[in-house]
């Protein structure tokens, strides 16, 4: 099963996410956690340490994919398993901006990143996805940004469709936008 | 008169598309209008089309406003619109879920696009907010 887990900055989703993957898993099933952003500096790098030390307390295994999100199934252990991705919005930026400053066309970055999360959620038991709800504010932006917000925008939606259900959080509050809980 | 309101980029307008494929695409931000009476003869023009998708409603309120036209003018256009052809459907984006801005002008522009929206919820027969490309009903 996919669930597609979708809020605002502060929402709630990761918590809601964490709760949801501890229930899928309940059978024994292996924990990952697939971690998205790119982490900068000394003082970035120690925050993550710690909430990678805060997961395997929970039975939980980091993988570090900030790209090239399918390379992360064969760092995983044979059997049963269950991944919470967190989240889109860094798997795009990341797979957008190249650290030379180049960038791949949207469409290009929304297709590939659709069809890995696909491919990988066929060897899974369960996948839990987060994704951010960054499209409200009316701003106008320049063109760099308006092409981040089609691909995040287009990958949401194309994964909402496969997903059999899809949560958005608001004030800590899981509001079920199709499927049932 | 259907209203459909949604984040940017969530699919609003494929899914208008699919759904009703032989309709007309209204979108008065690709006219160049340079006065009100341009920018309201396009949207006349389009009342002869048999189904009628008006799309970036928010962007017909901006330029409205940047043309110089009061809110209640705007409105009162709308509305004669909305009377005229019942079976429309209105596509806006939802633009007030973020910082308020500093200038006035963009200011003024959620406030009246948001205003406008309420009251045309109030006329529509169907509210749906699409999100992750998922028409989930309010109305």
């Amino acid at each position: 099963m996919m669930i597609l887990i979708v809020g605002g900055s502060g929402c709630g989703k990761s918590a809601y996410a964490e709760k949801r993957i501890m229930e899928l898993s309940l059978d024994g099933a292996m924990r990952y956690y697939l971690a998205t952003m790119q982490v900068y500096g000394e003082e970035g790098r120690r925050k993550v340490q710690r909430h990678v030390e805060l997961r395997k307390n929970k039975g939980m295994l980091t993988i570090e994919q900030t790209r090239d999100v399918s390379e992360a199934l064969p760092k995983m252990q044979e059997g049963s398993k269950v991944v919470l991705l967190e989240d889109l919005g860094n798997l795009v930026a990341n797979e957008m901006f190249g650290e030379d400053g180049a960038m791949t066309p949207w469409e290009i970055v929304a297709d590939k990143i659709v069809m890995q999360l696909r491919q990988m959620n066929s060897s899974l038991d369960h996948l839990v996805i987060v994704s951010n709800n960054v499209f409200e504010d009316g701003i106008d932006y320049e063109e760099g940004t308006r092409d981040y917000l089609r691909a995040l925008g287009m990958v949401n939606a194309e994964l909402a469709g496969d997903a059999t259900q899809v949560v958005e959080v608001v004030a800590g509050i899981p509001l079920m936008v199709k499927g049932k809980e | 008169m259907v209203l459909w309101i949604g984040g940017r980029a969530q699919g609003k307008l494929a899914l208008a598309m699919q759904k009703w494929p032989e309709a007309k695409i209204l979108d008065v931000s690709e006219t160049d209008a340079k006065g009100k009476e341009e920018l309201l003869r396009s949207l006349e023009d389009a009342l002869k089309d048999e189904r009628l998708v008006w799309n970036h409603f928010h962007l017909f309120v901006r330029r409205a406003l940047l043309l110089g036209m009061e809110p209640s003018e705007i409105w009162e256009k709308v509305a004669s619109f909305v009377d005229e052809r019942p079976d429309l459907v209105v596509i806006c984006d939802e633009i007030g879920n973020g910082i308020v801005p500093m200038e006035p002008e963009e200011r003024r522009y959620r406030e009246e696009t948001g205003r406008m929206l309420c009251k045309l919820a109030a006329k529509a027969d169907c509210v749906e907010r699409i999100f992750c490309g998922i028409p989930v009903r309010i109305k």
